[in-house]
């Protein structure tokens, strides 16, 4: 199919394959190999006459979908059987057996994705986003980056004269094995008096 | 870049546009668009702009100015800012040929302005940096 370049007005435009790199969610880069014009003349590229993309969209929209059954094996990895996630968001049971096989939705896809960057999100929505829950899952949050990112991490709470004050602190000046964060932490004992 | 100028171009045609084929988008406004804002291709830069939803956020004219280099050198442009989701801006520049395709020559976040702070601060930097290693 020829074209004309919509950059320059040239009809001297060939087409070309071009090895491009998409992100895909909690999986990594995808390497795809796809056509573009290219103009000999303003040496622009693209899509000129809005016929290449549609298939690239389907190839993307492809190699997404098929993310859906690594998402769920991290769960899985993670503790969470699929039993208790379609429970606490209300899916009809075996709803993730169908995802796994590909039957998947772009809705249940993002659904999928925004529980595997926070699985605590089931536990807010099995308890119908109560106000504690979410309290409690709002607070953890910044407290569980100190742990993850810091040297003895602590959480620090006081309240006096009507002022609740919250601190988190922690070290970033070396490395210290995840583990020693885990054990050392002054976090669950301030974090059960804070609630 | 002065805000010298009115206004060049009615936005909602180019609008009505991006679903009817009239719109190309540079190489170098996809490579951003795709970079900063996970818009991955040509089609998807112009479906987000054919909904006309960054018409209600913020969008601000920033400039109107003639090209000063290329085939189309002396058109004129129109730039604008835009809030895309809860804290980023973009940057978004475009002409209309004499032929009467569009195109959209800028898609980045804003280099200059109110809102380059909001893109480039992060209290977190040096904690995450770590994590790159």
């Amino acid at each position: 199919m020829s074209a004309t370049c919509p950059f320059c007005d040239s009809d001297d435009v060939t087409t070309i394959e071009v090895k491009e790199q998409f992100p895909v969610p909690f999986v990594g880069q995808v390497l795809v190999c796809h056509p573009v014009y290219r103009c000999n003349n303003c040496e622009e590229e693209g899509d000129f006459d809005h016929s290449l993309d549609k298939e690239l969209d389907k190839r993307l929209d492809k190699e997404n979908l098929a993310s859906a059954p690594k998402l769920i094996d991290d769960l899985v990895r993670q503790g969470i059987t699929m039993t208790f996630f379609e429970k606490a968001l209300r899916l009809p049971f075996r709803t993730t057996a169908r995802w796994k096989r590909g039957e998947i939705s772009h809705s249940a896809l993002a659904l999928l994705r925004l529980i595997r960057f926070s699985p605590e999100l089931l536990e807010v929505a099995d308890e119908n986003f109560s106000p504690a829950t979410c309290r409690d899952y709002h607070m953890s949050r910044p407290m569980e980056f100190f742990a993850a990112h810091t040297i003895n991490p602590s959480l620090t709470v006081s309240f006096a004269d009507s002022n609740l004050a919250v601190t988190y602190e922690g070290g970033i000046q070396q490395h210290v094995p995840p583990k020693n964060i885990a054990t050392g932490s002054t976090f669950p004992v301030a974090w059960e008096q804070a609630r | 870049m002065t805000r010298s100028r009115e206004i060049c171009y009615d936005l909602d045609e180019l609008i009505a546009d991006c679903a009817t084929n009239k719109v190309s988008v540079t190489k170098q406004a996809r490579e951003d668009a795709k970079e900063h804002y996970s818009l991955m291709d040509q089609a998807q830069i112009l479906d987000f702009l054919s909904t006309g939803d960054f018409k209600n956020q913020d969008l601000e004219h920033d400039s109107t100015d003639e090209l000063d280099k290329g085939n189309d050198a002396g058109t004129t442009f129109d730039a604008y800012t835009f809030r895309m989701g809860l804290k980023k801006y973009v940057y978004f520049a475009f002409y209309r040929r004499h032929n009467g395709i569009w195109i959209v020559k800028s898609f980045h976040p804003p280099q200059k302005g109110n809102w380059t702070a909001v893109l480039s601060y992060n209290p977190f930097a040096n904690i995450l940096e770590r994590d790159k290693l």
